[in-house]
Order: C-alpha cells, then sequence, then structure tokens
C-alpha cells in the first residue's frame, strides 16, 4: 500500500472496509500541504522560514537582566571566549520563557534573584552573586548544589541547565569542542534523496569506525561470525 | 484551505465538522487519518505549530520552543523529580521522539483482553492492527549505512558479556542516520506522524487549526459535540482569540497528561474515578561514558540496538546519544569541569537504564492552566536502576571506557567498578537518583466495566458520550516496551469503530 512515506509520493488509494464507506475524493489543496510536510532542505537554518512567528523575549527588569548575566558569568565555562555570551544566551532563555508554563516561567525569575542574593544568606558577605569574580560566583554555585537542602541544590541544577544549554547550542562552542552536524546532515540528506531514487549506497556512505579500536571490534566480530558459519 | 494558523483566526473563528481531533501525534494522527480516509470531515485541533520537514535543523535555538511543550521544562513531581519530554506541535511527540517501534506484548495484551472483554485488544486481535500500523510507518531494521560507533559498542559489549541484544524495529524509511531525532528529522525518513499519518489525512481532505489550545468540551444535551479554545497571539503569547469548533463527535488524543487534563475539567470520568489515575511512565537513567578514542557517537542512528537481556526483570539498556545542548546541561558540573568533559564530547556515549513501571501516579489539575503529574518510584524500581546501573558499567568499562557519570547525585563519577560498587541502595538515596522519560501512558483506561475505567472498548468515554480517547491514556496497564506502535494501532480500533458507527448513522438518515 501506497503511503506519503517519500517525497511527492503519489495520493494515498483509500481502503474499501464495508459499503458505508464513501472515501473522500483527494483534495488537491490538501495534496499539497502533504507533500510540503515531507519534503527535505539542505537550509538547516537556525531560524527557518516557515511561517512561524517567534515570541518576544520575556519581558525582565533591567536589575533582572543584571542578576542573570551574574549567574551567566558563574556558569559558563571560562574558555573559549565567546562574543557577547552573556547577552546571547539571556536573549535566548527569555525568547523561551514565553513558552513555559507561568508559574515555571515566574518560578526561573525567583531562582535568579535568590541566587543573586545567594552570598548575603550564605553569609559570604555583603555583596550579590554579579559582584564576585566568576570564579568566586562559579564555587558559590558549587557549594550550593551540594547542600543537603533539596530546594537549595534544585535552584542550581535548573539554573546550570537553563544556561548552560543555549551555551553549547552556540556555534562557537559547537566548533570548539569538535560538533559540526550541519555538512553531515547535508551529505545524509544527500544520500537518503539518492537511496530514494533507487541508488545504493556505497562504501563511503558507511559511518565510521572513526578508531582503530572500533575497527578492531567489528574485525574480530565480523570473523567470530564467519566462523561460526563456517562451523 | 487545510491549515490554519493564529493569523487565520483574526477572519474564522467557527468551524463545523463530523469528527474534531484534539492532538496531531501517534494517536491523533492515526485516528484523524482513519477517519478523513473513510469519508468523514474532520478538523484537528494541535496546540503547538507547524514546522514541515524542510525546517528541521540541528539548533536549539528555535527547535526546542517550536517542537516541545513548555520548551521542555516538564517535569512529573515526586521523589524524585522526573523531568519529561513532550511534542507540541503537528505530528506531536513523534516529531522528536527516538522511532522505536516494538509491539505490546502478548502477555500484556491478554491482560487486556481479559480486562476490557473484548478480543479486539488481544493477542489476535492487535496482531492484524500492529502489522499495519507497522506498515504504515515502515517499522523496520536500520540499513547499515545508518549505524554509528556508538551502537557497535554497545552491541558488540553485549555480546561479549554474552548478553541478548536485539537490533530495534524503527519507524523508518531509508533512515540514513542523521542522529537528529530529537529535533526533527531533516531527511524525512523517520516516519512521525508529521510525515506519515499527517499527510494522509491532508490528502483525504482533513483541516488542521494549528496554535490552537483547546480548553474545554462542549456538551449539549448530555453529550459532546465540539470543542472551544484559545489561541495566543504569536509575539506575546497573550491576547488569545477564543475559536469554536462543533462536530458530531470529538476524539480526544493528546497524550497522557493533557489528555485527562482537559477531561477532568469536564468533570468527566466520575464513575470509576479513575480519570488522571494509573499513571505510568517508564523512566530512564542515564549513564554517559567517555572512551580513550573518538566514537562521534553524534554520526549514526539513535536507538540502534536494545540490550534485552534482563527483559524479564523489566530492565532495558540503550544507546542514547543525544546533542551537546542537552548534554552539557545534564552534566552535573558547570564552569571549566563542564567544558573538561564536553571538550570530549566526541568520545562520549550517552547510554540509558530503562526500567518498567511497577507503580502508578496520578494527574491532576493545577493552577493557571497547568497539571500536575505525580509520580513515586518504588524501592523495588530503585534497586532496579542500582543495579541496571552496574550492569551497564561493567559493560562500558569491558569495552574500555575510561570514566562515567552515574546518574545519581553526589556520587557521579566512577573510573572502574570498584566505583560503581560503591553505589547501592543503602549508599545513595532513592530521591538523589535522576530520571528522565518520554513515555507517559494510562491515564484514561480502556475497560468493561465503567466501574473500573474511564473508557469503553470503543474508546468512548462512558459518561461523556460523543468524546472518545485515542492515544496512551487508554493504556489499562504498563507495556514495558516504547508505546508508539501500541498507541496507534489503539487509535486506529478506535477510529474504524467510530467511522463505522458515524457512517452508519449517516446511511440511515439518508
Amino acid at each position: 500500500m501506497a503511503r506519503a512515506r517519500t517525497e511527492g509520493s503519489a495520493p494515498t488509494p483509500i481502503r474499501g472496509r464495508g459499503e458505508a464507506r464513501v472515501p473522500r475524493a483527494s483534495d488537491p489543496a490538501g495534496a499539497k500541504l502533504a507533500d510540503e510536510m515531507v519534503r527535505t532542505s539542505e537550509a538547516l537554518a537556525r531560524h527557518p522560514d516557515d511561517g512561524w512567528v517567534f515570541a518576544e523575549p520575556y519581558p525582565m527588569s533591567r536589575d533582572l537582566v543584571a542578576a542573570f548575566h551574574g549567574v551567566i558569568r558563574a556558569l559558563i565555562p571560562p574558555e573559549p571566549v565567546v562574543p557577547d555570551v552573556e547577552v546571547r544566551i539571556e536573549q535566548q532563555v527569555r525568547r523561551m520563557m514565553p513558552y513555559m508554563q507561568k508559574l515555571v516561567a515566574f518560578g526561573f525569575m525567583a531562582v535568579l534573584r535568590a541566587l543573586d542574593y545567594a552570598p548575603l544568606w550564605r553569609g559570604k558577605g555583603l555583596r550579590r552573586l554579579r559582584d564576585m569574580s566568576p570564579e568566586a560566583a562559579s564555587a558559590l554555585l558549587e557549594e550550593l548544589e551540594q547542600s543537603r537542602i533539596g530546594p537549595v541544590s534544585d535552584m542550581v541544577v535548573g539554573a546550570r541547565a537553563a544556561v548552560l544549554a543555549p551555551y553549547y547550542d552556540l556555534d562557537e562552542v559547537a566548533a570548539h569542542i569538535g560538533y559540526d552536524p550541519t555538512p553531515f546532515m547535508r551529505g545524509r540528506i544527500q544520500l537518503r534523496r539518492r537511496l530514494l531514487a533507487g541508488e545504493d549506497a556505497g562504501e563511503a556512505d558507511q559511518i565510521g569506525p572513526y578508531s582503530d579500536r572500533v575497527a578492531a571490534l567489528v574485525r574480530d566480530a565480523d570473523e567470530q561470525r564467519g566462523g561460526e558459519e563456517g562451523a | 484551505m487545510n491549515l490554519y494558523r493564529h493569523a487565520d483566526y483574526a477572519r474564522e473563528r467557527s468551524f463545523r465538522a463530523d469528527v474534531i481531533v484534539i492532538g496531531t501525534g501517534a494517536g491523533g494522527g492515526a485516528v484523524g487519518a482513519e477517519l478523513a480516509e473513510a469519508g468523514l470531515d474532520v478538523v484537528f485541533v494541535e496546540e503547538g505549530g507547524y514546522h514541515p520537514t524542510s525546517s528541521f535543523n540541528p539548533y536549539m535555538s528555535e527547535s526546542v520552543p517550536r517542537l516541545y511543550r513548555d520548551a521542555g521544562t516538564t517535569a512529573i513531581l515526586g521523589r524524585p523529580a522526573i523531568p519529561y519530554m513532550e511534542g507540541r506541535c503537528v505530528g506531536g511527540t513523534t516529531v522528536i521522539n527516538g522511532g522505536m517501534a516494538y509491539r505490546a506484548p502478548d502477555e500484556v495484551l491478554a491482560g487486556w483482553e481479559r480486562l476490557t472483554k473484548d478480543p479486539a485488544y488481544g493477542p489476535d486481535g492487535m496482531a492484524p492492527l500492529f502489522a499495519e500500523v507497522e506498515e504504515m510507518i515502515s517499522a523496520r531494521r536500520q540499513r547499515p549505512e545508518s549505524v554509528g560507533d556508538d551502537n557497535r559498542i554497545m552491541h558488540l559489549g553485549a555480546q561479549k558479556l554474552g548478553w541478548k541484544s536485539e537490533v530495534n524495529p524503527r519507524a523508518q524509511d531509508r533512515c540514513v542516520g542523521t542522529n537528529n531525532c530529537v529535533l526533527g528529522c531533516p531527511t524525512g525518513g523517520k516516519q512521525s506522524a508529521l510525515v506519515s499519518t499527517m499527510p494522509r489525512a491532508m490528502r483525504a481532505g482533513a483541516r488542521c487549526l494549528t496554535e490552537f489550545r483547546a480548553e474545554r468540551l462542549i456538551v449539549e444535551g448530555g453529550r459532546c459535540v465540539g470543542v472551544v479554545g484559545r489561541s495566543p497571539d504569536p509575539r506575546t503569547r497573550r491576547h488569545h482569540i477564543e475559536v469554536t469548533v462543533h462536530a458530531d463527535a470529538v476524539v480526544v488524543a493528546a497524550g497522557a497528561i493533557h489528555t485527562p487534563y482537559l477531561l477532568l475539567g469536564q468533570k468527566a470520568g466520575r464513575p470509576s474515578r479513575q480519570l488522571g489515575r494509573n499513571f505510568l511512565c517508564h523512566p530512564n537513567a542515564k549513564v554517559m561514558a567517555f572512551y580513550p578514542f573518538d566514537v562521534k557517537a553524534w554520526q549514526g542512528v539513535s536507538q540502534w540496538s536494545q540490550v534485552r537481556e534482563f527483559r524479564n526483570e523489566g530492565i532495558l539498556f540503550a544507546e542514547n546519544m543525544i546533542p551537546p545542548w542537552p548534554a552539557g546541561a545534564a552534566m552535573p558540573w558547570h564552569g571549566r569541569k563542564s567544558m573538561e568533559l564536553l571538550e570530549r564530547y566526541n568520545q562520549m556515549l550517552v547510554t540509558g537504564v530503562l526500567v518498567e513501571d511497577s507503580t502508578t501516579g496520578h494527574v491532576t489539575r493545577g493552577p493557571l492552566g497547568m497539571p500536575i503529574t505525580r509520580y513515586d518510584i518504588t524501592d523495588w524500581d530503585f534497586h532496579r536502576f542500582v543495579t541496571g546501573v552496574h550492569r551497564l558499567s561493567e559493560l562500558h568499562f569491558a569495552m574500555g571506557a575510561d570514566m562515567l557519570v552515574l546518574p545519581f547525585r553526589g556520587v557521579h563519577v566512577a573510573r572502574s567498578m570498584d566505583d560503581v560498587r560503591k553505589v547501592t541502595v543503602d549508599t545513595v538515596k532513592k530521591r538523589s537518583i535522576e530520571l528522565f522519560t518520554v513515555h507517559l501512558m494510562g491515564t484514561a483506561r480502556l475497560g468493561a466495566r465503567p466501574e473500573g475505567s474511564v473508557v469503553d472498548p470503543n474508546g468512548q468515554l462512558w459518561d461523556l458520550p460523543g468524546c472518545y480517547v485515542a492515544d496512551a491514556s487508554l493504556f489499562p496497564t504498563a507495556v514495558g516496551v516504547n508505546p508508539q506502535v501500541t498507541i496507534m494501532a489503539l487509535a486506529v480500533q478506535v477510529g474504524r469503530r467510530l467511522a463505522e458507527r458515524l457512517l452508519g448513522r449517516r446511511a440511515r438518515a439518508a
């Protein structure tokens, strides 16, 4: 049975399942939309243009933004140096907040405020986290994370996830750790198009092995399988 | 016009159809395609947006708010709390899941047959439906060119230890291993509802109202006849437009948390008080392994195989590589320590211990439109997690890993099995385990009698005629395997029975 599993495939025939059923004629506008749903692109754009409107950043006071920047500085690694990193992470998080449950978004702001005042309520002096050096602030957050009081520890875990997820999504950071998915994905999109066109995958289309160790493991397994089949 | 967005509701706020389907995921897509192809006028209602395959990319910056419910910040309350991921887009969670395509085991289905007193839900009744669903989503094993080193290590490691490791059937057609399942498959290889059932429904003339959150059902004369919802302004996420849809029947397929949330608002499910109860979630724990050589686990399909040696204990292992952004967010360190580990991202494997539920939780309505889900793992679950982590660690060290990050707060690093053995049910607290889930099930269970279930064997609510359920909420008990195929099979069953009923009524009226 044909299904809409390939790009531009033919409309799905209706199965007969009883006299009372009157299959609807294929809807041309629906068929066009169905084709669009499955069509691929090599653009892999960070900001794809598919008609969807992205929400404006969640409103935050200037003071809370400053507190947020202090938390970001405390959590991100010192290297690599990334231009405007605090603003980019802050903007990304604030753009995600409108999609969160209202209580969660409000709770996140409360966490930022509580962490900013952490040096005061942890007895580390009359200053806020934003005023500490990144190293000292980082050490304080590490100490808080190890707290036996669950909600205190949870605050750091939550803030860390919110900050480090967009941090590791930055192009500069991805390049630093050797993660470059776009060329790989473009190559795979082209490979699938070739497969859909009826071609077979070649040796160059295989993924890995990327180390002598894994290559040897695969070779041993193949030899063992061959030996068992021979026996 | 088949697709509606927020801007379209400024000129059209009232719709009429034969059937409304709330949700476009595994259940909603399947039931809607069945109904539309049977000749019925179907309107889908989808809270999320429409994002075609061509919009998928490897970046979280827009993908997470586009594709994930609440931008991925959802969690089940309990000790420990369990973060969960759920899709909120056309295609639902199938757009962001791993695409495993397992049938519910026969022993589970035999229990369902007893509970529903309907042979259609037993092993023999479900087998042909499973076969149809597997064809719909092209469930099959991966091609060799899609498999990467991480899966080779897991599979060969299991073989080395004499454990049973099976290659997974997956919902894929010529998957080429981009490993972008969690942000939408850019090749169209993964057969999510977006590229399998929804296009079928669209071709058959269905309409899809996106960016539309169903708020309440319309009940007239004791019968469910429609849905009222709101579409928020996409820029402000406020200033909603109210939209109304009327129909002869409403199928709720909003997932095992939002289906009971909506129905509890209608004060439905009263005879049994089971609505929202019986919540199941297959929690899993991650073990991150670092090897002294490059693996590049981000190249190659996720979850090619599963270690099923301990299936009888309800424990499965699988590789489940994730991009750097969730890996960095999940690591128990920040600052320099975090980067030291992520600099080894190309040497990293992310693997999981999946444990079958031995208990249930519940879903209730919270404030500000928020469902509250509560689930506490049992001592038996905790014991199995600790045992599972030990065994999975054994596999990694046997294959040459030099360090593991374990899922226990305060006891994260293991450089040898001696370190792992220090982790026992006595040395770590149950609430310290870090869990995660994507399998949400069982809150509007099927059954033969209104006293013990929420919906009848046709999927219709016992106490709200005209309202049907067609998603993972239907599961009467835990399935112990990845649920997509079972959800779709149940949805097809509900869709066919509903189509027969509506078309029969139409024929009689004519």
